[in-house]
């Protein structure tokens, strides 16, 4: 990849990217990602599933001009297709933000993609080893840490079950260490996110499911109750530095995205949980102990519209949630996060997945999928990008790229871009 | 000190009133590593391990004014080595400065610890071989490095040779242009320390807003702890 990357380099020598280039969910980025810009994006990442029956029937990293002066604006103008489906799902930014890792849930090949012309992602590495490696299966979150790559994993290749672990890689994607999750102590073994306060150092994990439950047809799933058993119900809190687990938070029905509040004075994170629909909050006690706490219902819990996605606001005083199955996003209002109040809602279409906010919060972008054989049927089975500008009270649509009639597949996780500012690599 | 100007011209006019600006500057903000407090949130040394990240960089570099190639391997293995880029002019506050302060603080726990004579040395490689000449890199030498705690500041021969090194760092560094297309002497980079073993293991990365001088030094205490 070095080659690779001195080539790029040689190629761009006039207008490089300087340090600044690629930005991701710029709220959502792990805290080793550098310099984050707090204005406008030009490019937006889309890591997308093929689909049977749909143009190249490729995964694929789709490119769309978010910049509304561009003559292109709302376009798609880049697609990258990586050859076959094997179950594309999320995207993670190196430290230096250079590079894209994205990973596929089934066949667990991870596709590093070099952003230095964001307009024009390359492929150049596949990590095609990660499960003999490492016995896990499921590279899910892509975490950057300072030169290295932490990825939690959701199974295991042996049982296909959700007993996983992390992986740690260098950024020249060599492998580096693997730590299981823990067992022991109230932990279930299972993994989905991660999150970093490096302040405190510490790190949260959330639990998921098993290759076997996220490759299944969700309506099969959902009627097999031995399925539905085996989910995730711990979070756990682990001394970063050392990867030693601290304690084992018991929150049910399967706690997935983390966002940590990104104000240096708050010291709290918040999470989603799946199946029993609430938020949950984790923070210290008077003695200094990491607790979860139950902090309200996201929608109508009895009706499980499924919580995906959540996006957090800058300031910490809001957060997006989406809900799968009633295909709504919500806006909580923060401002006390013991008692989080959703003040807005919209029907986004038959299903919403990702979301993903601008750092200053004006321009929110959502998709649809959540993984193949959960997305919804036929005509239900809708496929976009929508893009929206947040004046903290509603959400006005600016564009919608229809993943269908593009002929791209199933739209999934994004990351945002900026063009190169004007800058010379050293040595060019 | 364009771009343009010959180097005999940087060699025999700039290094030493420019060193002794980059000098004042760093003394300065000695008085700010005094107020460097543990943090307790994280271990004690020696109660955690340090994976093996990546092999220290390699390389040829320059130490001193009798333009000799050496080999940078030679400043990385057979002691534990604290790693990092710098230039002269960078005033970044959350770049080279930053960098210097935790050098400092770190440079003065070894002094301060017989223990730890003579087994740390602290490297700073230049990104800048046009303007740090290997002269100028020898007056921050013989004003910071002391025997118990060796401190090499190097340079390149050109960008050409520092290129390299970056890349095996992954440390992206740019020239920044001007408003007219022209080449400054701002370098954008990302400032890394780079925490490497006696056998030329890189085993902690430390990037800007998490420089924490007591947290390097905890870290050094376990590699020299794990010698033991």
């Amino acid at each position: 990849m070095k080659k690779l990357l001195r080539s790029s380099v040689c190629a761009l020598a006039v207008l490089a990217v300087g340090p600044s280039l690629t930005i991701a969910d710029e709220t959502c980025n792990s805290p080793f990602t550098s310099a984050l810009i707090k204005g406008q994006e030009d490019f937006l990442h889309v890591w997308t599933l093929g689909e049977v029956g749909v143009g190249d029937e490729s995964d694929k990293l789709v490119t769309i001009d978010v910049q509304p002066n561009s003559p292109t604006f709302g376009k798609v103008i880049n697609s990258v297709s990586v050859g076959g489906r094997g179950e594309a799902h999320h995207t993670g930014f190196t430290d230096d933000r250079r590079f894209l890792w994205a990973g596929r849930l089934d066949d667990n090949k991870i596709f590093i993609f070099d952003l230095i012309d964001p307009s024009k992602p390359k492929v150049v590495k596949t990590i095609t080893d990660f499960a003999d490696k490492t016995g896990f299966v499921g590279p899910h979150t892509f975490y950057a840490t300072a030169g290295r790559m932490m990825i939690q994993a959701l199974s295991n290749g042996k049982t296909h079950d959700g007993q996983t672990g992390i992986v740690v890689y260098n950024n020249a994607g060599d492998l580096i260490s693997t730590h299981p999750m823990p067992l022991d102590n109230g932990g279930d073994g299972y993994g989905y996110d991660i999150g970093i306060n490096p302040a405190q150092n510490v790190m949260l994990t959330s639990s998921f499911t098993g290759w076997t439950n996220y490759m299944m047809d969700i309506g099969q799933m959902v009627k097999d109750p031995e399925a539905m058993k085996r989910f995730g119900s711990t979070m756990v809190m682990w001394d970063f530095k050392s990867m030693k687990p601290i304690t084992t938070m018991q929150v049910p029905g399967a706690p997935l995205e983390i966002r940590w509040s990104l104000r240096p004075e708050d010291n709290w994170a918040i999470t989603a949980t799946a199946l029993t629909s609430k938020l949950w909050l984790v923070k210290q006690n008077e003695k200094g102990e990491w607790q979860a706490k139950d902090v309200g219902n996201i929608g109508d819990p009895s009706k499980v519209p499924l919580p995906v996605d959540i996006s957090i606001t800058a300031d910490g005083k809001g957060l997006w949630v989406n809900t799968f199955l009633d295909g709504t996003t919500r806006y909580y209002d923060l401002t006390n996060v013991e008692a989080p109040k959703e003040v807005y809602s919209k029907k986004m279409g038959s299903q919403v997945n990702m979301v993903s906010q601008s750092f200053d919060g004006k321009r929110v972008y959502f998709t649809t999928s959540l993984l193949a054989n959960w997305d919804k049927k036929g005509n239900d089975n809708e496929q976009w990008l929508k893009a929206y500008d947040w004046d903290g009270k509603e959400l006005v649509e600016k564009f919608t790229v229809d993943f269908k009639a593009e002929k791209l597949g199933r739209a999934h996780h994004m990351k945002f871009s900026a063009k190169p500012t004007k800058a010379a690599a050293l040595g060019e | 000190m364009g771009m343009g100007k010959p180097l005999a011209w940087r060699s025999r006019y700039l290094p030493n009133g420019y060193a002794l600006l980059v000098l004042l500057a760093f003394f300065l903000s000695i008085a700010n590593n005094q107020r460097c407090l543990a943090n307790p949130a994280y271990p004690e040394a020696g109660t955690y391990k340090l994976q093996k990240i990546q092999p220290a960089p390699s390389g040829w570099v320059l130490q001193d004014s009798v333009w000799i190639p050496r080999r940078l391997s030679s400043y990385t293995k057979d002691k534990v080595t604290l790693f990092s880029f710098f230039y002269g002019t960078c005033r970044d506050p959350q770049g080279c400065p930053k960098a210097w302060d935790a050098f400092l603080a770190v440079h003065k726990a070894v002094k301060m610890n017989p223990k730890w004579h003579n087994k740390v040395r602290l490297v700073f490689v230049s990104l800048d071989p046009n303007a740090d000449t290997p002269e100028m890199m020898s007056i921050f030498q013989s004003s910071m490095s002391t025997p118990e705690a060796p401190w090499a500041f190097l340079t390149t021969w050109s960008e050409s040779f520092l290129t390299p090194i970056l890349n095996d760092m992954y440390v992206p560094a740019w020239r920044e242009f001007d408003d007219k297309g022209k080449q400054t002497d701002v370098i954008n980079h990302l400032l890394k320390v780079f925490l490497i073993d006696k056998e030329a293991w890189v085993r902690e990365i430390y990037t800007t807003n998490f420089l924490d001088p007591n947290v390097v030094i905890a870290d050094i205490g376990t590699l020299l702890l794990e010698e033991e």
